[in-house]
């Protein structure tokens, strides 16, 4: 069968079985150095995931304690004071926005897979790719720091002037942290894109990419043309802290909501720049768990690009009661609708994939079917913030809160889960508990849910965020809310807890445990180091079923010599 | 009184709209919600595993995929047009128009009126058309009327107008929507629409509190 044209003895493993796979030291470095100083792509992925985990645990713990406020309404904050509860936001976005979602799967996960899909040996620049990890750290390190001197910052992770340049709080070391991490993201993105145009095996043409390869690459051109103006933009901040001069601040004679154009020129982008990676995961294991092509698979790349395309031009939709004028706000709102149609396209495409599949209800896929419930839930929510006469209404209250997690938490890291779950095994060569795998993800949803559709309901109800305090009017849904913090913390508990004693102590598994057909599924489980111990020559599509095509008659496997 | 009423009560004409647009924005959710988790659910059980063994491919099919992206097109430009229809009547400035002078600083809200008075509370008369114009001493705060569904940004050094139209004598909250420093939560004061006769008299004269609660209460 050609699979792929599979040299004798399988890819990656030796004929003499020299081959070292990629957890065992090869170098000259020994220890916790063979580690930080490799530049082995998929040493650098589990370095990254290390880390961005680490942040997730510090944002999820703020978020409980967020919520933890809320057990009593008072003028007085009961558990925490305003100050404190100013500082508890401002650093679960921060620390969530800017060290997990934004780096997120594609840090991890694409370092690790995007040059075993396309079968290459590495990225393009190892050793900028060592860099980006090491300017993840430094950044995350400084905006660590900015708790510890002078007091916690204060402003919500959006930084909005004049407020951020009259807190007496540390912000400048804060947006310092942040602009050091966008240029970790900027070399990560630019990697991947030269990666993706030069590194491709032969026979790996675009329209044989995988479509988590596609979504990388839209993300890359996000992450290289958005993320500097961040960059400038928070220069800009520190400029006009450190040196008084007049940007922003109307005091000064500044504009403040030119800082606010410039913030959401680059963080609308972010938002996809969060979401188009889970999105290429979703194509990834729903092809797989099918055991089918992806339907449309050239709208579902080519979608890819344009949400990236579209995803620049609606920034506006942030500031609609921020005084633009009706031109503006006609335009940001129109496109706005607009940037919905090709997320929908993608989610018509994955539903339709699983019709006449043979579908295998393995825990990855589960988490597939929760991704499609959150993610439309928060796409369809998305529509009545498109809306102006609603979003005047909405904006700035818990609705917007409830619909961005339902977004990003609900879509986009509940598929990094379900991604964890379909990529480790094939990363450790060894199987978690299924069954506690899935109890796990039981346990998220129904929490996940508790947490966030009352926020909805209070949005509506008029109740406004960042509120450390709230009118008693509000206390039955805030509990409801708060409750299933509790509950979505229990299930994140047992979830990692599984997957890491799945690492180490589970069942080993084969290379292949899915079925998957792309390239990652073809060398052992625990890749080798150089990933392919021959350059892998494609000649198909990249979810490759011919016994699924109409009239395929089965042959007798021919057996390698 | 509808769902969205009953969240939260519609005490205007333009938060009626609001709540119309949201209305018929959510059925449509509701609609391609389950259309597509249903269908989701359906194949997962039709296709499973067990009960169909054998996959069949389809690499696409071409009117499907013009159709699923044309109907959703008319829908949101339907979508959107309700919204920027429903949002422009707020901004038409008629002539009868009374204006109201909002002030916000860290944290509190000023109201001043055109014959100098001022206030900490938003007295306003029935039947009349209110147009508020905002401004910031210090940060940009948000001037936020939830029950009626409208909110604008205040941003310092620029004006900013709101319309308002109170129809109901009654009590009212306002607050501050755009996060604004350390007791941005407790930056809330009341709005109160009074009968047009005891308005005139609170602008001109002042009433007690009884007198006030009188009114709104609908005591003579």
């Amino acid at each position: 069968m050609a699979e792929i044209a599979i040299e004798p003895g399988g890819l990656g493993a030796s004929p003499n079985g020299a081959s070292h796979n990629y957890l065992e030291n090869t170098g000259k470095h020994k220890g916790i150095l063979a580690w930080i100083l490799s530049t082995d792509h998929k040493r650098i992925g589990i370095l990254y995931m290390i880390s961005i985990f680490t942040f997730f645990a510090v944002g999820v713990s703020l978020g409980f304690l967020m919520r933890l406020e809320m057990l009593v309404p008072g003028p007085q904050g009961k558990i925490f004071d305003a100050q404190q509860y100013n500082a508890l936001f401002t650093l679960h976005g921060v620390i969530m926005m800017f060290m997990f979602v934004i780096p997120g799967i594609p840090a991890t996960l694409g370092n690790f897979f995007l040059p075993i899909q396309i079968g290459a040996k590495d990225v393009a620049f190892p050793r900028i790719n060592l860099l980006s990890w090491y300017l993840y750290v430094t950044g995350a390190i400084i905006v660590l720091c900015s708790l510890f001197w002078r007091g916690l910052p204060d402003t919500g992770w959006t930084f909005y002037v004049p407020y951020s340049i009259r807190t007496a709080t540390n912000v400048t070391l804060a947006v310092f942290g942040v602009f050091v991490l966008g240029f970790s993201s900027i070399l990560t993105g630019l990697n991947f894109l030269t990666t993706i145009h030069r590194m491709r095996a032969p026979g790996m043409s675009w329209f044989r990419m995988p479509l988590f390869v596609w979504a990388l690459y839209a993300n890359g051109w996000i992450q290289v043309i958005a993320t500097p103006v961040l960059a400038i933009t928070l220069l800009l901040i520190a400029i006009e802290r450190v040196f008084h001069v007049g940007i922003f601040n109307p005091a000064l004679g500044g504009d403040p909501v030119l800082y606010q154009h410039l913030f959401w020129i680059y963080s609308h982008p972010a938002v996809y720049i969060m979401i188009l990676p889970p999105m290429g995961v979703v194509s990834e294991i729903v092809a797989t768990f099918s055991h089918r092509t992806i339907f449309g698979y050239k709208m579902v790349a080519m979608s890819s690009l344009a949400i990236a395309f579209i995803g620049y031009l609606v920034w506006g939709h942030h500031m609609f009661v921020a005084g633009e004028t009706q031109t503006a706000q006609f335009v940001f709102s129109l496109l706005t609708f607009l940037v919905a149609i090709p997320s929908g396209i993608k989610v018509f495409n994955w539903v339709a994939t699983m019709y006449k599949g043979s579908i295998d209800l393995q825990p990855p896929f589960l988490f597939l079917m929760a991704f499609i419930i959150l993610f439309s839930i928060g796409g369809l929510t998305g529509l009545i913030l498109g809306s102006l006469a609603t979003d005047v209404h909405l904006t700035g209250t818990y609705f917007v809160v409830g619909h961005f997690h339902y977004i990003i938490f609900g879509g986009g890291v509940f598929i990094f889960f379900g991604a964890l779950h379909y990529w480790l095994p094939k990363m450790f060569g060894r199987m978690y508990n299924k069954k506690v795998a899935n109890w796990a993800l039981g346990i998220l949803f129904v929490g996940f849910n508790m947490l966030y559709f009352p926020m909805l309901l209070l949005g509506y109800e008029g109740m406004p965020r960042r509120y450390f305090t709230y009118l008693p009017k509000y206390e039955l849904l805030q509990h409801i809310s708060m409750v299933g913090s509790w509950v979505l913390i229990t299930g994140l508990i047992i979830m990692f807890w599984n997957l890491i004693r799945g690492i180490f102590k589970g069942e080993k598994c084969g290379a292949n445990p899915w079925g998957g057909t792309t390239l990652e599924w073809s060398i052992p489980s625990i890749p080798p180091t150089e990933n392919f111990e021959h350059v892998p020559v494609v000649t198909h599509e990249p979810y490759y079923h011919p016994e699924a095509e109409p009239g395929f008659v089965a042959e007798p496997v021919p057996v390698a010599k | 009184m509808s769902f969205l009423g009953a969240l939260l009560p519609a005490v205007q004409h333009h938060a009626r709209a609001v709540d119309d647009v949201a209305r018929f924005i959510i059925v449509t959710d509701i609609i391609l919600f389950v259309i597509v988790v249903g269908t989701m659910f359906l194949f997962v059980f039709l296709y499973n595993k067990k009960r169909h063994p054998r996959a069949v491919n389809i690499h696409g099919n071409v009117p499907l995929e013009v159709i699923w992206t044309a109907v959703p097109v008319v829908l949101v430009l339907f979508m959107f047009y309700l919204g920027w229809t429903g949002y422009i009547q707020t901004r038409v400035v008629p002539k009868n128009a009374m204006d109201v002078k909002v002030i916000a600083r860290q944290w509190e809200w000023n109201f001043q009126y055109m014959n100098g008075k001022t206030a900490d509370t938003l007295f306003l008369p029935q039947g009349r058309p209110i147009k508020c114009l905002l401004s910031s001493v210090d940060v940009i705060h948000g001037f936020y009327i939830p029950a009626f569904r409208e909110k604008q940004d205040v941003i310092p050094g620029r004006v900013r107008y709101l319309m308002l139209y109170p129809e109901k004598i009654g009590n009212y909250e306002i607050t501050c929507s755009q996060y604004c420093g350390l007791d941005h939560a407790l930056m809330m004061t009341r709005l109160i629409v009074l009968p047009k006769d005891k308005f005139d008299k609170w602008l001109n004269s002042g009433l007690s509190s009884e007198e006030i609660s009188d009114a709104i209460t609908g005591k003579p």
